[in-house]
Formats: C-alpha cells, sequence, structure tokens
C-alpha cells in the first residue's frame, strides 16, 4: 500500500517536472503564432523563422561560439590548476581550492555587475570576448571539481614509474596521466558548455545589441510577448543542453554531471 | 632547470585574481564611495525605504519558502531513488534531475504558458467549475517556478546521505518494537540531517541569488533582490547603489545559512539516536 502510494506521487513529480518543458517544445510547433489550447495545427514554421531571422540566427550562433570558447578555456585553465593542486601542499591545496569554487557562492548577478565596472573602468566594449571571460569565472570551478576528483582513483606509483623510466613531465602527462583522467576532462568540458548554454545573469551585463547571446535575447523576447516564436527558439536551447548531456552520457555516463552540481554549493 | 609542477597554477590564480577578485574590489569599493568620499550613503538609503527593506525581506521569504517545498517534495523522491530495487529508477533519475540541465529562461517560459491567464492551469480550473484568477505575476507563482527549478538538487542531496545509511539500522530498530514512523522520524530522519542541511543551503542561496525566474515568472510586480542589482545597474545605471544592492544579498544569505546550519548542526547533536 504504502509502496503503491510512494509510486504514484514519484511519477505525478515526475510528470510535473517535464511538463513545462514538455509545453514550450508543444507550443513550437504550433501553427498559430500564439498559445492556444488546442493546439490550431502542426508547423515547423516558427523554427524556419528562428533559424533565418538574422538576429535570432545571430545569437544562436554567437551562443555557439561562446560556448565552445568557454568550454575550451575552462578545460585548459581548470585541467592546469587541478594538476598544480596536486604539487602542493595539502593546506595550500584546501586554501586555493576554496579560492577557485568561490565564484559559485556569491549571487551571479554579482559576478556580472562587477565585472562590467572592470570593463567601463578600463574602456573595454562588449564583444565574444567580455562575455566568455564572465561565464568562464563560473564554468572553471566545475572544471577544477571535476579533474580533481578523477585524480582520487589515481595510483601516483603509475607516474613515477613512466618518469623513472625516462619520460619528460609532458610525456608522462599525455601518456599516463591524461588517459586516466580524460572522463573528468570530457565531463568538465561538455558541463561547461552547459554553463555557458545556461547562463543570462551574467551575460546580460557583459553583452550589447551587438552580441546577445540566445539565451538572453529569449529572455528579453520573452518578457514582452510569450509567443510560438519564443517557443522555438527556446526548444533550440533545448536541443543544445540535451546534445551535450547526451554525448556526455555516452562517453563518460550521465553521472558524472549529476556529480558536478552536486558539488556545486 | 626543473620546473615545479605548482606553477600550473599561476595561470588560473592570474585569471581569478584580474576577471575575480579585482572587480569585487572595485564595486565593493564603489558602493561606499557613491559620490567619491568614503560612506555609507547607500547602505543607509537601502534600509531607510520601506520599498527596498520589502523587497530584502521578499527574496528571504520566498528563497526560504522555496528550500521548505523543495525539501518536502523532494524527501519522498529521494527515498525512492535511494532504494536500488525499484525499477523505474533510472526513468525517474531522467525525468526529476535532467531538467536542471535545461535553462532556467526555457523552464520559466513554460511556467508562463502553464500559469498565465489563458493558460493550462486556469482553463483547468474553470473547466472542473472552481475558476480562480492566474498566478502568473504572483508571489505565489515565483515559488511554484523557482520549486521546479531547484527540486533536482535538494533531492540529489537528500537521496547521496540516504544512500550512505546502513539498512541494517532500520531492520534494527524494526526488531527492537519500533513502527515505519517511528523508524522514520528516530532513525531515518537523523541520520539524513547533512543532507538536508546540505540541501537546504544550496537550494536557499540558489533562491535567493535567481534573477532569471522571479524576472520572468514575477516580473516587476515581485521584485526581488538580485531584479533590483540588474533594474539599479543596467537601467538606472546606479552602480554604487546597484552593488550595495548585491553585497547586501550576500551578507542576508550568509547570515541565513550560517545561523541554519548551526542551528541543524544543534539538532543532529541532540536529537540523533545513532551516531
Amino acid at each position: 500500500m504504502m509502496n503503491r502510494i510512494l509510486t504514484a506521487y514519484v511519477a505525478f513529480i515526475s510528470a510535473l517536472m517535464i511538463l513545462p518543458i514538455a509545453i514550450v517544445i508543444a507550443a513550437s510547433i504550433n501553427s498559430a503564432a500564439y498559445l492556444s489550447f488546442p493546439p490550431a495545427g502542426f508547423s515547423t514554421i516558427w523554427y524556419k523563422e528562428v533559424l533565418t531571422d538574422p538576429t535570432w540566427s545571430g545569437s544562436l550562433w554567437l551562443t555557439l561560439k561562446i560556448g565552445m570558447a568557454v568550454s575550451m578555456l575552462s578545460t585548459v585553465l581548470g585541467v592546469a590548476a587541478a594538476l598544480g593542486l596536486r604539487a602542493v601542499s595539502d593546506t595550500w591545496s584546501a586554501v586555493l581550492q576554496t579560492f577557485f569554487l568561490s565564484p559559485l557562492m556569491l549571487p551571479t548577478v554579482l559576478i556580472g555587475l562587477s565585472l562590467m565596472q572592470l570593463y567601463q573602468s578600463l574602456g573595454i566594449r562588449a564583444s565574444v570576448l567580455t562575455v566568455t571571460l564572465g561565464q568562464l569565472l563560473i564554468a572553471c570551478p566545475y572544471v577544477i571539481r571535476l579533474v580533481l576528483a578523477s585524480f582520487n582513483g589515481i595510483d601516483p606509483r603509475l607516474e613515477r614509474a613512466a618518469s623513472i623510466l625516462g619520460a619528460n613531465p609532458i610525456r608522462v602527462f599525455w601518456h599516463v596521466t591524461f588517459p586516466l583522467i580524460r572522463h573528468g576532462v570530457l565531463a568538465g568540458f561538455l558541463f561547461s558548455f552547459i554553463v555557458s548554454l545556461d547562463d543570462v545573469n551574467i551575460a546580460l551585463f557583459l553583452s550589447d545589441v551587438h552580441t546577445t547571446p540566445l539565451p538572453v535575447q529569449l529572455f528579453s523576447y520573452i518578457e514582452q510577448n510569450a509567443d510560438s516564436l519564443g517557443a522555438a527558439a527556446a526548444s533550440l536551447l533545448v536541443l543544445l543542453a540535451c546534445g551535450a548531456v547526451f554525448i556526455c552520457d555516452r562517453l563518460v555516463g550521465i553521472e558524472w554531471l549529476f556529480g558536478a552540481k552536486q558539488r556545486s554549493g | 632547470m626543473k620546473l615545479h609542477a605548482g606553477l600550473l597554477l599561476v595561470p588560473a590564480v592570474l585569471f581569478y585574481a584580474v576577471l575575480f577578485v579585482w572587480p569585487l574590489i572595485i564595486s565593493t569599493w564603489g558602493s561606499f564611495t557613491p559620490t567619491g568620499k568614503l560612506s555609507l550613503q547607500t547602505y543607509t538609503q537601502f534600509f531607510a525605504d520601506e520599498f527596498y527593506r520589502s523587497v530584502l525581506w521578499r527574496s528571504l521569504r520566498i528563497s526560504a519558502i522555496t528550500t521548505l517545498m523543495t525539501l518536502i517534495i523532494g524527501y519522498p523522491i529521494a527515498v525512492y531513488l535511494s532504494q536500488s530495487w525499484r525499477k523505474g529508477r533510472s526513468l525517474v533519475v531522467f525525468l526529476v534531475i535532467a531538467p536542471m540541465f535545461v535553462s532556467a529562461v526555457v523552464r520559466s517560459y513554460g511556467w508562463i504558458i502553464i500559469l498565465g491567464p489563458n493558460g493550462l492551469l486556469s482553463s483547468f480550473t474553470k473547466a472542473i467549475g472552481l475558476p480562480m484568477g492566474h498566478l502568473l505575476y504572483s508571489e505565489a507563482g515565483v515559488i511554484i517556478a523557482l520549486t521546479h527549478v531547484f527540486l533536482p538538487f535538494m533531492v540529489i542531496a537528500l537521496a547521496g546521505s540516504l544512500q550512505q545509511i546502513d539498512p541494517s539500522l532500520a531492520r534494527a530498530a524494526q526488531i527492537l518494537g519500533a513502527n515505519r514512523f517511528q523508524v522514520f522520524v528516530r532513525v531515518i530522519l537523523p541520520l539524513t540531517l547533512p543532507g538536508i542541511s546540505a540541501g537546504s543551503v544550496i537550494v536557499f542561496c540558489l533562491a535567493a541569488s535567481g534573477f532569471v525566474t522571479p524576472a520572468l515568472v514575477g516580473g516587476a510586480a515581485v521584485p526581488v533582490m538580485p531584479y533590483l542589482v540588474y533594474k539599479e545597474g543596467l537601467l538606472v545605471l546606479n552602480w554604487p547603489f546597484a552593488s550595495a544592492v548585491a553585497l547586501i544579498l550576500l551578507a542576508a544569505t550568509a547570515l541565513v545559512t550560517a545561523i541554519y546550519t548551526f542551528a541543524i548542526r544543534d539538532a543532529a547533536s541532540r536529537r540523533s539516536v545513532v551516531r
């Protein structure tokens, strides 16, 4: 009896969790411009509109560019930092880890606001780079965490053995360390992409009309009008996130992503 | 010359110093020097005005209720997920946890469609003969949407601590004559206090600093602290005041989570039967 109630409850909440996302996708393939129940008919016209309109397609393209840049830079910075953390004493490692994770503990609007003030004081104009550098601050902590977690299971003697046998540090990293931590690195890379795809708070402060990523563009659009065009743009964002999660699931297992979010507090 | 591997930390430390620490110093300093001279003007302006105080209070209230909602709704789900014999486990993981990878803009949009004037909810209540107003641009609507956005974080934290419980403890309590309710209240619940504490802190902080969901579902009718930061920083262009608002938000959430964590730790040390 208790079991059945629990199962029914979990099924109900699961359905509620998916409902808001499903309803956006349903709205995006509605042939009517405004949301109507029941839907007027099936149509892909809104997707065509988003992909051909220069403002929408421009911001979609920009989002992909910024997402890739954030992923690559945060992976390089994060892997280097994680390798460095292994080499210093435990006390320093703990202090620096807290320091590296601290951007996640601040309100993101504060990070966006203060970076905007820095850029303004230096006379730097909004560009792909300003948004990328801002989002790096909230992507890098995840990479560092994920890579550090993947170091945990590694026997340090493997690396020592390789260097005793004459491999230089770069060869040790490339042939021994990297293959052992590549799951963490890959998960960090994909997670950074999702973080960038999800970010509005920082990008809102650091972008201008010419450098608006899709989430920010969509945010401003939805504030004014809730229509099927906005739903199509939103569905494209869902598709991109699903793509990143799917690739992660295939390559390293989805539990890596859950692990990253869990430690985000 | 042999290079120390610790040097690999240099790029990240430099990056953080220039793009994280320095900007924070600039905006903190700016909030104390609104007219060029050192003063508390922005802070007194905030606390003297009843509207601003009400915004801070609303932010804390919405976050606290959201935290409580995710805890109550999430606990049974975490129990379900921690029972490894359940057949539908991976499907539930997908349905409940995966939405957190979908942008908050998209999920808020879904709630706008559901809660709006001609939305799913008001059509439904009209159809069953219990017409009620719509919840868009109301505090209740914002809390519903935030609960949806942050439920996965709570479930993950709770499931993590439920999984660590040795199942033989519950069996031992049952053998000693405890009924299911007593097992839950006296054994399981105290053992999951660390998970409850961690999950609550995460959800509270994220809900208090969340901007997209309150801005879209609540709009100008339900102003919260991050909305104020956005308005003062990007529309009014009063940066000293915007920085002050953000720092007050940070201080308030830090204070609340510190008190909460302390209270939970205290309760855990006094209530727990099993150590």
